[in-house]
Protein backbone atom coordinates (compact mmCIF):
# COMPACT_ATOMS: atom_id res chain seq x y z
CA UNK A 1 0.00 0.00 0.00
CA UNK A 2 2.70 2.69 0.87
CA UNK A 3 6.16 2.26 -0.61
CA UNK A 4 9.07 4.52 0.64
CA UNK A 5 11.88 4.93 -1.88
CA UNK A 6 15.36 6.05 -1.58
CA UNK A 7 13.73 8.59 0.82
CA UNK A 8 16.24 11.19 2.30
CA UNK A 9 16.00 14.15 4.63
CA UNK A 10 18.92 16.44 6.07
CA UNK A 11 18.90 19.08 8.60
CA UNK A 12 22.53 21.15 7.94
CA UNK A 13 24.95 18.24 7.85
CA UNK A 14 22.61 15.73 9.78
CA UNK A 15 20.93 13.04 7.92
CA UNK A 16 17.78 12.58 10.09
CA UNK A 17 16.48 10.26 7.35
CA UNK A 18 18.78 8.78 4.95
CA UNK A 19 18.19 6.43 1.96
CA UNK A 20 15.03 4.93 3.92
CA UNK A 21 13.52 2.13 1.96
CA UNK A 22 10.05 0.12 3.06
CA UNK A 23 7.26 -1.31 1.98
CA UNK A 24 3.75 -1.27 4.20
CA UNK A 25 1.27 -4.03 3.93
CA UNK A 26 -2.98 -3.69 3.65
CA UNK A 27 -4.20 -4.99 6.53
CA UNK A 28 -1.52 -5.02 8.91
CA UNK A 29 0.17 -3.10 11.82
CA UNK A 30 4.00 -1.86 11.10
CA UNK A 31 5.39 -0.37 13.62
CA UNK A 32 8.11 2.12 13.52
CA UNK A 33 10.86 1.58 16.25
CA UNK A 34 14.12 2.92 16.98
CA UNK A 35 16.36 5.12 20.01
CA UNK A 36 15.28 8.85 20.61
CA UNK A 37 17.12 11.11 17.45
CA UNK A 38 16.43 8.27 15.18
CA UNK A 39 14.27 10.07 12.58
CA UNK A 40 11.27 8.48 13.19
CA UNK A 41 8.71 11.52 13.74
CA UNK A 42 10.80 13.64 10.47
CA UNK A 43 9.87 9.97 8.90
CA UNK A 44 6.20 10.28 9.69
CA UNK A 45 6.30 13.89 8.66
CA UNK A 46 8.12 13.48 5.57
CA UNK A 47 5.22 10.65 4.70
CA UNK A 48 2.71 13.29 5.59
CA UNK A 49 3.73 16.17 4.22
CA UNK A 50 4.40 18.18 6.95
CA UNK A 51 8.05 18.27 6.13
CA UNK A 52 9.46 18.44 2.06
CA UNK A 53 11.98 15.51 1.42
CA UNK A 54 15.41 16.05 0.10
CA UNK A 55 15.38 13.04 -2.02
CA UNK A 56 13.49 9.48 -2.98
CA UNK A 57 9.87 8.69 -3.76
CA UNK A 58 6.69 8.07 -1.81
CA UNK A 59 3.87 5.87 -3.58
CA UNK A 60 0.48 5.57 -1.73
CA UNK A 61 -0.59 2.23 -3.94
CA UNK A 62 0.52 3.24 -7.52
CA UNK A 63 0.22 6.97 -6.94
CA UNK A 64 2.96 9.04 -6.21
CA UNK A 65 2.73 11.11 -3.18
CA UNK A 66 6.10 12.93 -3.10
CA UNK A 67 5.46 16.14 -4.30
CA UNK A 68 1.29 16.28 -2.91
CA UNK A 69 0.67 18.99 -0.25
CA UNK A 70 -0.28 18.13 3.20
CA UNK A 71 -3.75 18.25 2.82
CA UNK A 72 -3.83 16.50 -0.91
CA UNK A 73 -1.83 13.55 0.57
CA UNK A 74 -4.92 13.71 3.32
CA UNK A 75 -7.38 13.75 0.94
CA UNK A 76 -5.63 10.98 -1.10
CA UNK A 77 -5.96 8.73 2.29
CA UNK A 78 -3.36 9.59 4.65
CA UNK A 79 -4.58 9.90 8.07
CA UNK A 80 -2.36 10.69 10.90
CA UNK A 81 -2.77 11.89 15.31
CA UNK A 82 0.22 13.46 16.49
CA UNK A 83 2.81 12.62 19.40
CA UNK A 84 2.18 15.69 21.16
CA UNK A 85 -1.88 15.67 21.27
CA UNK A 86 -3.16 19.50 20.12
CA UNK A 87 -6.66 19.78 19.62
CA UNK A 88 -7.77 22.71 18.42
CA UNK A 89 -8.36 25.45 20.89
CA UNK A 90 -12.12 26.49 21.09
CA UNK A 91 -13.33 24.08 19.06
CA UNK A 92 -15.31 21.41 20.82
CA UNK A 93 -14.88 17.51 20.15
CA UNK A 94 -17.99 17.45 17.72
CA UNK A 95 -16.38 19.96 15.61
CA UNK A 96 -13.04 18.40 15.46
CA UNK A 97 -14.63 14.64 14.45
CA UNK A 98 -16.82 16.84 11.89
CA UNK A 99 -13.95 18.67 10.81
CA UNK A 100 -11.92 15.23 10.32
CA UNK A 101 -15.13 13.45 8.59
CA UNK A 102 -16.11 15.62 6.20
CA UNK A 103 -14.18 17.69 2.99
CA UNK A 104 -15.75 21.27 2.37
CA UNK A 105 -15.31 20.02 -1.45
CA UNK A 106 -17.90 17.42 -1.53
CA UNK A 107 -19.89 19.18 1.44
CA UNK A 108 -21.54 22.15 -0.41
CA UNK A 109 -22.45 19.48 -3.46
CA UNK A 110 -23.66 17.03 -1.35
CA UNK A 111 -25.68 19.60 1.00
CA UNK A 112 -27.23 20.67 -2.36
CA UNK A 113 -28.07 17.19 -4.37
CA UNK A 114 -28.27 14.60 -1.42
CA UNK A 115 -30.37 14.74 1.89
CA UNK A 116 -28.10 15.12 4.50
CA UNK A 117 -27.96 13.35 7.61
CA UNK A 118 -30.11 14.67 10.53
CA UNK A 119 -28.70 16.34 13.49
CA UNK A 120 -29.49 13.19 15.56
CA UNK A 121 -27.62 10.56 12.78
CA UNK A 122 -24.69 12.89 12.61
CA UNK A 123 -24.44 12.42 16.39
CA UNK A 124 -25.42 8.45 16.63
CA UNK A 125 -22.10 8.46 14.19
CA UNK A 126 -19.80 10.65 16.15
CA UNK A 127 -20.84 8.90 19.25
CA UNK A 128 -20.06 5.84 18.15
CA UNK A 129 -16.66 6.53 17.26
CA UNK A 130 -16.08 8.14 20.62
CA UNK A 131 -16.95 4.83 21.90
CA UNK A 132 -14.85 2.92 19.82
CA UNK A 133 -11.97 5.09 21.56
CA UNK A 134 -13.62 5.01 24.66
CA UNK A 135 -13.57 8.82 24.84
CA UNK A 136 -16.59 9.36 27.45
CA UNK A 137 -16.90 12.92 26.91
CA UNK A 138 -19.65 15.04 25.76
CA UNK A 139 -19.47 16.21 22.28
CA UNK A 140 -20.07 19.45 22.93
CA UNK A 141 -17.02 19.91 25.21
CA UNK A 142 -14.43 22.22 24.07
CA UNK A 143 -11.66 20.08 23.54
CA UNK A 144 -8.87 22.47 25.46
CA UNK A 145 -10.74 21.10 28.51
CA UNK A 146 -9.91 17.51 27.69
CA UNK A 147 -7.38 15.35 29.21
CA UNK A 148 -3.85 14.95 27.91
CA UNK A 149 -5.17 11.60 27.62
CA UNK A 150 -8.79 11.93 26.75
CA UNK A 151 -6.75 14.26 23.90
CA UNK A 152 -4.81 11.79 22.63
CA UNK A 153 -8.08 9.60 22.17
CA UNK A 154 -9.68 12.68 20.30
CA UNK A 155 -6.54 12.48 18.01
CA UNK A 156 -6.90 8.50 17.19
CA UNK A 157 -10.44 9.05 16.81
CA UNK A 158 -9.96 12.07 14.29
CA UNK A 159 -7.61 9.83 12.39
CA UNK A 160 -10.45 6.78 12.16
CA UNK A 161 -13.04 9.01 11.13
CA UNK A 162 -11.42 10.57 8.39
CA UNK A 163 -11.79 8.78 5.47
CA UNK A 164 -8.45 7.06 5.00
CA UNK A 165 -6.28 4.03 3.45
CA UNK A 166 -3.79 4.14 5.82
CA UNK A 167 -3.48 5.61 9.51
CA UNK A 168 -0.31 7.41 11.09
CA UNK A 169 -0.36 6.67 14.73
CA UNK A 170 3.08 8.94 16.48
CA UNK A 171 3.49 7.72 19.57
CA UNK A 172 -0.13 7.00 20.57
CA UNK A 173 0.79 6.10 24.10
CA UNK A 174 3.22 8.39 25.23
CA UNK A 175 2.62 9.96 28.06
CA UNK A 176 -0.74 8.75 29.08
CA UNK A 177 -1.24 6.82 32.37
CA UNK A 178 -2.12 2.54 32.20
CA UNK A 179 -5.64 2.96 31.68
CA UNK A 180 -6.12 4.55 28.35
CA UNK A 181 -2.28 3.01 27.27
CA UNK A 182 -4.65 -0.01 27.46
CA UNK A 183 -7.87 0.94 25.44
CA UNK A 184 -5.46 2.14 22.86
CA UNK A 185 -4.29 -1.16 22.69
CA UNK A 186 -7.72 -2.83 22.38
CA UNK A 187 -8.29 -0.03 19.42
CA UNK A 188 -5.08 -1.09 17.89
CA UNK A 189 -6.40 -4.61 18.17
CA UNK A 190 -9.74 -4.18 16.76
CA UNK A 191 -8.57 -2.08 13.73
CA UNK A 192 -6.05 -4.99 13.18
CA UNK A 193 -8.94 -7.16 13.26
CA UNK A 194 -10.88 -4.38 10.98
CA UNK A 195 -8.51 -4.93 8.20
CA UNK A 196 -7.12 -1.17 8.65
CA UNK A 197 -3.62 -0.68 7.78
CA UNK A 198 -2.06 1.21 10.19
CA UNK A 199 1.63 2.98 10.45
CA UNK A 200 2.45 3.64 14.13
CA UNK A 201 5.69 5.23 15.92
CA UNK A 202 5.98 3.68 19.29
CA UNK A 203 8.73 3.82 22.09
CA UNK A 204 6.85 1.25 24.56
CA UNK A 205 8.16 -1.89 23.44
CA UNK A 206 5.96 -3.97 25.73
CA UNK A 207 3.27 -1.80 23.88
CA UNK A 208 3.50 -2.53 20.25
CA UNK A 209 5.55 -5.90 20.45
CA UNK A 210 2.44 -7.44 21.08
CA UNK A 211 0.50 -5.51 18.41
CA UNK A 212 2.72 -5.60 15.37
CA UNK A 213 2.69 -7.59 12.37
CA UNK A 214 5.97 -6.42 11.17
CA UNK A 215 8.47 -3.80 12.81
CA UNK A 216 11.10 -1.31 11.07
CA UNK A 217 13.78 0.10 13.14
CA UNK A 218 15.40 3.26 12.20
CA UNK A 219 18.77 5.03 13.65
CA UNK A 220 20.76 7.78 13.04
CA UNK A 221 18.25 8.15 9.77
CA UNK A 222 19.07 4.48 8.46
CA UNK A 223 17.07 1.53 8.60
CA UNK A 224 18.75 -1.34 10.18
CA UNK A 225 16.37 -4.23 9.96
CA UNK A 226 12.73 -4.76 9.10
CA UNK A 227 11.27 -7.85 10.09
CA UNK A 228 8.25 -9.60 12.36
CA UNK A 229 8.67 -8.42 16.22
CA UNK A 230 10.55 -12.08 16.73
CA UNK A 231 12.80 -11.30 14.09
CA UNK A 232 13.10 -8.24 15.60
CA UNK A 233 13.51 -9.54 18.74
CA UNK A 234 16.58 -11.40 17.29
CA UNK A 235 18.37 -9.06 15.19
CA UNK A 236 22.13 -8.90 16.37
CA UNK A 237 22.04 -4.94 14.79
CA UNK A 238 19.01 -3.88 16.40
CA UNK A 239 19.85 -4.78 20.10
CA UNK A 240 23.43 -3.54 19.50
CA UNK A 241 21.92 -0.33 18.27
CA UNK A 242 18.66 -0.15 20.18
CA UNK A 243 16.67 -2.29 22.21
CA UNK A 244 19.64 -4.25 24.50
CA UNK A 245 18.65 -5.97 27.00
CA UNK A 246 15.01 -4.88 26.87
CA UNK A 247 13.92 -7.73 23.96
CA UNK B 1 -26.95 62.18 30.86
CA UNK B 2 -27.01 64.39 28.09
CA UNK B 3 -22.91 65.12 27.68
CA UNK B 4 -22.28 60.77 28.39
CA UNK B 5 -25.34 60.69 25.09
CA UNK B 6 -23.33 62.94 23.10
CA UNK B 7 -20.27 61.40 23.78
CA UNK B 8 -21.94 58.11 23.18
CA UNK B 9 -22.87 59.06 19.62
CA UNK B 10 -19.24 60.33 19.09
CA UNK B 11 -17.62 57.08 20.29
CA UNK B 12 -19.82 54.72 17.76
CA UNK B 13 -19.59 56.13 14.45
CA UNK B 14 -16.13 55.99 13.92
CA UNK B 15 -15.67 53.07 16.53
CA UNK B 16 -18.60 50.59 14.32
CA UNK B 17 -16.33 51.94 11.20
CA UNK B 18 -12.97 50.74 13.03
CA UNK B 19 -14.48 47.78 14.51
CA UNK B 20 -15.56 46.41 10.99
CA UNK B 21 -11.81 47.06 9.50
CA UNK B 22 -9.97 45.54 12.31
CA UNK B 23 -12.34 42.55 12.54
CA UNK B 24 -11.36 42.06 8.98
CA UNK B 25 -7.02 42.82 9.73
CA UNK B 26 -7.75 40.70 13.03
CA UNK B 27 -9.31 37.47 10.84
CA UNK B 28 -6.13 37.72 8.24
CA UNK B 29 -3.54 37.61 10.74
CA UNK B 30 -5.29 34.80 12.87
CA UNK B 31 -5.52 32.95 9.45
CA UNK B 32 -2.12 33.87 7.23
CA UNK B 33 0.00 35.39 10.33
CA UNK B 34 0.31 38.37 8.32
CA UNK B 35 0.14 41.63 9.46
CA UNK B 36 -2.11 43.01 6.55
CA UNK B 37 -1.49 46.69 6.46
CA UNK B 38 -2.48 47.17 3.26
CA UNK B 39 -6.11 46.41 4.58
CA UNK B 40 -6.29 50.48 5.24
CA UNK B 41 -5.33 50.55 1.45
CA UNK B 42 -8.18 48.16 0.06
CA UNK B 43 -10.43 50.66 2.28
CA UNK B 44 -9.91 53.42 0.21
CA UNK B 45 -9.74 51.18 -2.72
CA UNK B 46 -13.33 50.87 -1.87
CA UNK B 47 -14.15 54.21 -1.04
CA UNK B 48 -12.57 55.59 -4.52
CA UNK B 49 -14.20 52.65 -6.43
CA UNK B 50 -17.71 54.49 -5.05
CA UNK B 51 -16.65 57.36 -6.04
CA UNK B 52 -15.95 56.41 -9.64
CA UNK B 53 -19.17 54.43 -9.56
CA UNK B 54 -21.58 56.57 -8.02
CA UNK B 55 -19.66 60.17 -8.86
CA UNK B 56 -17.98 60.14 -12.34
CA UNK B 57 -20.37 57.38 -14.13
CA UNK B 58 -23.59 58.06 -12.03
CA UNK B 59 -24.66 54.98 -10.83
CA UNK B 60 -27.23 54.20 -8.68
CA UNK B 61 -25.60 54.25 -4.96
CA UNK B 62 -26.24 50.71 -4.73
CA UNK B 63 -24.88 49.79 -7.90
CA UNK B 64 -21.57 52.05 -7.21
CA UNK B 65 -21.50 49.55 -3.65
CA UNK B 66 -21.40 45.86 -5.36
CA UNK B 67 -18.89 48.03 -7.79
CA UNK B 68 -17.07 49.33 -4.63
CA UNK B 69 -16.99 46.19 -2.90
CA UNK B 70 -16.12 44.04 -6.05
CA UNK B 71 -12.78 46.09 -6.50
CA UNK B 72 -12.03 45.97 -2.74
CA UNK B 73 -11.97 41.85 -2.89
CA UNK B 74 -10.39 41.37 -5.84
CA UNK B 75 -7.86 43.96 -4.73
CA UNK B 76 -7.48 41.64 -1.67
CA UNK B 77 -7.34 38.29 -3.36
CA UNK B 78 -4.81 39.98 -5.16
CA UNK B 79 -2.69 41.12 -2.34
CA UNK B 80 -2.96 37.33 -1.46
CA UNK B 81 -2.44 35.43 -4.39
CA UNK B 82 0.74 38.01 -5.92
CA UNK B 83 2.25 38.39 -2.92
CA UNK B 84 2.20 36.29 0.50
CA UNK B 85 1.59 33.41 -1.04
CA UNK B 86 3.86 33.85 -3.50
CA UNK B 87 6.19 34.75 -1.09
CA UNK B 88 5.04 31.49 1.35
CA UNK B 89 5.80 29.58 -2.39
CA UNK B 90 9.51 31.11 -2.01
CA UNK B 91 9.82 30.05 1.52
CA UNK B 92 9.91 33.47 2.37
CA UNK B 93 7.41 33.54 5.51
CA UNK B 94 9.50 35.32 7.84
CA UNK B 95 7.60 38.52 9.13
CA UNK B 96 9.73 40.94 8.49
CA UNK B 97 9.49 39.98 4.96
CA UNK B 98 5.94 40.08 4.79
CA UNK B 99 5.53 43.01 6.29
CA UNK B 100 7.99 44.94 4.52
CA UNK B 101 5.56 43.67 1.66
CA UNK B 102 2.48 45.21 3.25
CA UNK B 103 3.54 48.26 3.96
CA UNK B 104 5.24 48.39 0.30
CA UNK B 105 1.70 47.33 -1.27
CA UNK B 106 -0.24 50.24 1.11
CA UNK B 107 1.86 52.71 -0.17
CA UNK B 108 1.93 51.66 -4.06
CA UNK B 109 -2.27 51.61 -3.74
CA UNK B 110 -1.97 55.05 -2.36
CA UNK B 111 0.49 56.55 -5.48
CA UNK B 112 -1.83 54.91 -7.49
CA UNK B 113 -4.66 56.31 -6.62
CA UNK B 114 -2.94 60.19 -5.77
CA UNK B 115 -2.15 59.95 -9.77
CA UNK B 116 -5.51 58.57 -10.72
CA UNK B 117 -7.57 60.96 -8.52
CA UNK B 118 -5.43 63.45 -7.37
CA UNK B 119 -4.89 64.50 -4.41
CA UNK B 120 -8.15 66.80 -3.70
CA UNK B 121 -10.48 65.50 -1.12
CA UNK B 122 -13.78 63.71 -2.77
CA UNK B 123 -17.01 64.28 -0.85
CA UNK B 124 -20.08 62.68 -0.98
CA UNK B 125 -22.10 65.36 1.06
CA UNK B 126 -25.78 64.59 -0.79
CA UNK B 127 -25.48 61.27 0.50
CA UNK B 128 -25.50 62.11 3.89
CA UNK B 129 -29.11 62.54 3.73
CA UNK B 130 -30.90 64.59 6.60
CA UNK B 131 -30.50 65.41 10.56
CA UNK B 132 -32.27 63.44 13.15
CA UNK B 133 -32.31 64.68 16.68
CA UNK B 134 -32.61 62.15 19.22
CA UNK B 135 -32.70 64.66 22.21
CA UNK B 136 -29.73 65.90 22.97
CA UNK B 137 -27.75 62.99 20.21
CA UNK B 138 -28.06 64.15 16.37
CA UNK B 139 -27.38 61.39 13.60
CA UNK B 140 -27.85 61.81 9.98
CA UNK B 141 -29.35 59.33 7.63
CA UNK B 142 -25.98 57.73 6.88
CA UNK B 143 -24.52 57.47 10.47
CA UNK B 144 -28.06 55.54 11.41
CA UNK B 145 -26.94 53.23 8.43
CA UNK B 146 -23.90 53.01 9.59
CA UNK B 147 -25.47 52.32 13.32
CA UNK B 148 -27.57 49.66 11.95
CA UNK B 149 -25.46 47.89 8.82
CA UNK B 150 -22.45 47.44 10.78
CA UNK B 151 -23.75 45.46 14.03
CA UNK B 152 -25.76 43.13 11.87
CA UNK B 153 -22.52 42.66 9.49
CA UNK B 154 -20.18 41.76 12.78
CA UNK B 155 -22.68 39.18 13.99
CA UNK B 156 -23.07 37.62 10.82
CA UNK B 157 -19.23 37.82 11.03
CA UNK B 158 -18.81 35.77 14.44
CA UNK B 159 -22.15 33.64 13.32
CA UNK B 160 -19.70 32.28 10.28
CA UNK B 161 -17.00 31.67 12.37
CA UNK B 162 -18.72 29.94 15.43
CA UNK B 163 -21.64 28.32 13.62
CA UNK B 164 -20.00 26.90 10.33
CA UNK B 165 -17.53 24.66 9.13
CA UNK B 166 -16.01 26.93 7.05
CA UNK B 167 -16.08 28.87 10.28
CA UNK B 168 -14.62 26.03 12.28
CA UNK B 169 -11.88 25.16 9.64
CA UNK B 170 -10.64 28.85 9.48
CA UNK B 171 -10.34 28.59 12.91
CA UNK B 172 -8.45 25.66 13.12
CA UNK B 173 -6.08 26.64 9.86
CA UNK B 174 -5.60 29.86 12.05
CA UNK B 175 -4.96 27.71 15.80
CA UNK B 176 -2.14 25.34 13.98
CA UNK B 177 -2.09 25.68 10.10
CA UNK B 178 -0.40 21.71 9.81
CA UNK B 179 -2.10 19.88 12.13
CA UNK B 180 -5.59 21.09 10.42
CA UNK B 181 -4.00 20.28 7.02
CA UNK B 182 -3.35 16.61 8.42
CA UNK B 183 -7.47 16.55 8.50
CA UNK B 184 -7.71 17.83 4.87
CA UNK B 185 -8.48 21.32 5.06
CA UNK B 186 -7.08 23.20 2.19
CA UNK B 187 -5.42 25.92 3.74
CA UNK B 188 -4.36 28.39 1.04
CA UNK B 189 -8.30 28.13 0.24
CA UNK B 190 -8.66 29.07 3.93
CA UNK B 191 -6.14 31.81 3.70
CA UNK B 192 -7.80 32.84 0.41
CA UNK B 193 -11.36 33.04 1.86
CA UNK B 194 -9.90 35.15 5.10
CA UNK B 195 -8.39 37.75 2.67
CA UNK B 196 -11.42 38.12 0.59
CA UNK B 197 -13.80 38.17 3.82
CA UNK B 198 -11.35 41.21 5.40
CA UNK B 199 -11.52 42.73 2.01
CA UNK B 200 -15.01 42.60 1.80
CA UNK B 201 -15.42 43.91 5.74
CA UNK B 202 -12.78 46.50 4.53
CA UNK B 203 -15.39 47.32 1.00
CA UNK B 204 -17.97 47.77 3.20
CA UNK B 205 -16.24 50.05 5.63
CA UNK B 206 -14.58 52.15 2.91
CA UNK B 207 -18.16 53.36 1.24
CA UNK B 208 -19.06 54.17 4.79
CA UNK B 209 -16.13 55.83 5.93
CA UNK B 210 -16.03 57.63 2.45
CA UNK B 211 -19.33 59.20 2.86
CA UNK B 212 -18.88 60.08 6.58
CA UNK B 213 -15.57 61.84 6.16
CA UNK B 214 -14.62 62.46 2.82
CA UNK B 215 -12.17 60.76 0.94
CA UNK B 216 -8.38 61.38 -0.30
CA UNK B 217 -5.83 59.17 -0.76
CA UNK B 218 -3.75 60.11 2.50
CA UNK B 219 -6.40 58.38 4.30
CA UNK B 220 -4.88 55.24 3.42
CA UNK B 221 -2.06 55.36 6.16
CA UNK B 222 -4.26 57.14 8.92
CA UNK B 223 -6.42 54.08 8.59
CA UNK B 224 -4.05 51.19 8.73
CA UNK B 225 -2.32 53.00 11.79
CA UNK B 226 -5.31 53.55 13.90
CA UNK B 227 -6.92 49.79 12.44
CA UNK B 228 -3.81 48.30 13.68
CA UNK B 229 -3.36 50.21 17.16
CA UNK B 230 -7.23 49.67 17.99
CA UNK B 231 -6.75 45.56 16.79
CA UNK B 232 -3.36 45.48 19.44
CA UNK B 233 -5.28 47.30 21.86
CA UNK B 234 -8.07 44.80 21.70
CA UNK B 235 -5.52 41.80 21.20
CA UNK B 236 -4.68 41.00 17.37
CA UNK B 237 -6.45 37.87 16.48
CA UNK B 238 -9.53 38.69 18.27
CA UNK B 239 -12.12 39.62 16.82
CA UNK B 240 -14.15 40.73 19.78
CA UNK B 241 -10.79 42.74 20.57
CA UNK B 242 -11.05 44.45 17.53
CA UNK B 243 -14.38 45.70 18.48
CA UNK B 244 -13.82 46.81 21.75
CA UNK B 245 -10.13 47.78 20.63
CA UNK B 246 -11.86 50.38 18.59
CA UNK B 247 -15.05 51.56 20.71
CA UNK B 248 -12.74 51.96 23.73
CA UNK B 249 -10.33 54.14 21.14
CA UNK B 250 -12.75 56.13 20.42
CA UNK B 251 -13.92 56.71 24.01
CA UNK B 252 -10.70 57.81 24.94
CA UNK B 253 -10.51 59.94 21.94
CA UNK B 254 -13.91 61.77 23.07
CA UNK B 255 -13.22 62.47 25.75
CA UNK B 256 -9.75 63.73 24.97
CA UNK B 257 -11.95 66.29 22.93
CA UNK B 258 -14.65 67.47 25.07
CA UNK B 259 -12.45 67.48 28.06
CA UNK B 260 -8.75 68.64 26.56
CA UNK B 261 -8.46 69.21 23.23
CA UNK B 262 -8.79 67.70 20.01
CA UNK B 263 -5.15 67.77 18.57
CA UNK B 264 -4.17 65.51 21.61
CA UNK B 265 -6.72 62.94 20.65
CA UNK B 266 -4.26 60.50 18.50
CA UNK B 267 -1.91 61.10 21.53
CA UNK B 268 -4.21 60.26 24.34
CA UNK B 269 -5.06 57.05 22.26
CA UNK B 270 -1.53 55.98 21.74
CA UNK B 271 -1.00 56.41 25.15
CA UNK B 272 -4.12 53.90 26.09
CA UNK B 273 -2.61 51.34 23.99
CA UNK B 274 0.81 51.67 25.45
CA UNK B 275 -0.65 51.48 29.13
CA UNK B 276 -3.12 48.79 28.30
CA UNK B 277 0.17 46.76 26.90
CA UNK B 278 2.28 47.08 29.78
CA UNK B 279 -0.44 45.50 31.37
CA UNK B 280 -1.78 43.56 29.25
CA UNK B 281 0.55 42.08 26.59
CA UNK B 282 -1.60 40.46 24.70
CA UNK B 283 -4.50 42.86 24.24
CA UNK B 284 -7.72 43.32 26.61
CA UNK B 285 -8.77 39.85 24.87
CA UNK B 286 -5.65 38.91 23.28
CA UNK B 287 -4.92 35.40 24.12
CA UNK B 288 -2.25 33.34 21.28
CA UNK B 289 -3.75 32.70 18.32
CA UNK B 290 -7.25 33.43 19.01
CA UNK B 291 -10.02 34.79 17.40
CA UNK B 292 -13.61 34.78 18.62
Amino acid sequence: MLTVNKLRKSFGGLHAVDDVSFKIARGKITALIGPNGAGKTTLFNLISGTMKTDGGSIMLDADDITALSIEERSRRGLARSFQLSRPFRNLTVEDHLLLALERDDDLFWRNIFFKRETKTEKHKHLREVLDRVSLDAPLNKPAADLSYGQSKLLGIAMAMIHPHQLMLLDEPVAGVNPVVRETISHVLRKLREQGETVFVIEHDMEFIMPLADEVIVLDHGRMIAHGTPKEIQQDPDTLHAYLGAQL
Amino acid sequence: MDLILQLISNVLIPGLLFALIAAGFSLTYSVTRVLHLANGGVVIVAGYGFYTGYSLWHWPIWSASLLAIAIAILTGLFINAQIHERMREHGIVSAAGMLVATISVLLIIQNILLAIFGSAPKSFADLQGTVHEFGPVIFTDHEIRILVLIPILLIIFILLLKKTKTGKALRAVADHEQVAEVVGIASRKMRMLAFGISSFLAGIAGILFAIEYNLDPSMGIMITVRMIFRAILGGVGSIGGAILGSLSTETIVALTGYYWNVSWVDFSSFLLTFVVLLIRPNGILGKKKRIV
